[in-house]
């Protein structure tokens, strides 16, 4: 079977009318995060409906680019010291240490959303409205002209927005990141609640090279959101701009393939790989 | 508008196919139209010469703008040639890519395949 196109034409997306998965998993360990989005794009490729999951972390977790250069570069045992996991995503983009944070991942087939880059512009433009409706002065990142995107280098994801991010105050306030697979595309994203309380545990280079100096929801709305207001603002506009969506439970099926997986996500071999 | 040489075929994921000199040798790259769509390139991820691929089959990815997608091989063949030059600077894709920026050169395994490659006027009804 041909693959779909990967660069689909710049048209209307033909968006389905199919039910979202929505899935909110409680704080987990990074390989595991990754194994279930992985498994989730699976599931997608097999058929199944489109997935919004919401996560976060526990451990806290560094989290390196699909092809950001790292070994050598990130003091892993400094990191093992601090408490801190590591793990490579699927996704592009650079470095991002995962703490007190709402994590997303939205995992559609490819066709859902036309291309990759009116992905980032409708799901940013969601999470913008539903920031906005909790009070924060978020905006969409203009992007200068002719800027380039960053290569994946071990300057910290939150270092410099790029066109189309979102926004306040000039800083960065969440970060993305896409892979797409067998014409299934997963996208990452991250939103800092407050800055992690692991960086000064860190030596200084290191703390440097994963805080990016972004700004953080508590901060721009002067008090640490409640995570609930949160969760229900997102789908609220979820299902008034993207579609509708309803509450899926794991199937013992999919909690297998995490649990392989997660083995390679643990592994060195992949998450030090370059 | 994208640049379409005439010399050259394509496909409907975006590649070209350009005939070298060598019998049965071309050289694979992604379009004019591809690397415009994709944004900046930061990443390319390549085979090693002497792997084999099935037409279609996945023989790398690419990274641009903090998105990864595959690389489907237009062609079943053997890799007899990677652009290394893409390792240093990924960025010659967007800037050279029916030139500097090539991908890899392929041997084709069955030469009758390249009459399945659209040629110029049907890549630009695709994209048009």
């Amino acid at each position: 079977m041909s693959p779909a196109p990967r660069y689909s034409p710049p048209e209307a997306p033909e968006r389905s009318s199919r039910v979202w998965r929505f899935i909110e998993t409680p704080p987990a360990p990074g390989a595991y995060n990754m194994a279930l989005d992985e498994a989730l794009m699976d599931s997608v490729r097999g058929g199944g409906a489109p997935v919004l999951r919401i996560y976060g972390w526990d451990p806290s977790c560094v989290s390196l680019g699909r092809n950001q250069p790292a070994r050598g570069r990130y003091d892993a045992a400094a990191l093992r010291k601090a408490g801190i996991d590591v793990v490579r995503r699927a996704t592009g983009g650079r470095a991002v240490l995962h703490d007190a944070e709402l994590t997303y991942a939205v995992v559609a087939p490819a066709r859902e959303f036309a291309s990759a880059r009116r992905a980032y512009r409708e799901i940013n433009a969601v999470l913008v409205r539903s920031l906005e409706r909790l009070g924060a002065p978020a905006s969409l990142h203009a992007g200068a002209p002719g800027e380039r995107a960053p290569v994946p280098s071990t300057a910290p994801c939150f270092s410099e927005p790029v066109g189309g991010e979102v926004v306040a105050g000039g800083r960065k306030l969440m970060g993305s990141a896409q892979v797409c697979l067998g014409s299934v595309i997963l996208q990452h994203g991250s939103l800092p609640l407050r800055r992690s309380r692991a960086l000064p545990d860190l030596p200084p280079g290191l703390a440097a090279d994963l805080d990016g100096h972004p700004a953080f929801l508590a901060e721009v709305l002067g008090a640490l959101p409640d995570w609930r207001s949160l969760v229900e603002s997102i789908l609220m506009d979820w299902r008034a701009e993207i579609g509708a969506w309803e509450r899926w439970e794991m199937d013992a099926a999919l909690s297998g393939l995490v649990a392989a997986l997660e083995e390679r996500y643990r592994s060195d071999e992949w998450t030090w790989r370059l | 508008m994208a640049n379409i040489p005439q010399d050259l075929q394509f496909t409907a994921e975006h590649e070209y196919v350009r005939r070298t000199d060598e019998e049965r040798v071309v050289e694979i790259g992604i379009t004019d139209y591809a690397q415009g769509e994709l944004g900046d390139v930061v990443f390319v991820e390549l085979p090693s010469v002497g792997e084999s691929f099935d037409r279609m089959q996945v023989f790398g990815t690419i990274e641009a703008v903090k998105a990864v997608s595959e690389l489907f091989s237009p062609l079943a063949g053997e890799v007899v040639g990677v652009n290394d030059a893409l390792d240093a600077d990924p960025g010659i894709v967007n800037t050279d890519p029916y030139g500097e920026g090539w991908m890899i050169r392929l041997r084709v395994r069955d030469a009758a395949e390249l009459n399945q490659l659209l040629d110029p006027d049907a890549y630009r009804q695709l994209i048009d």
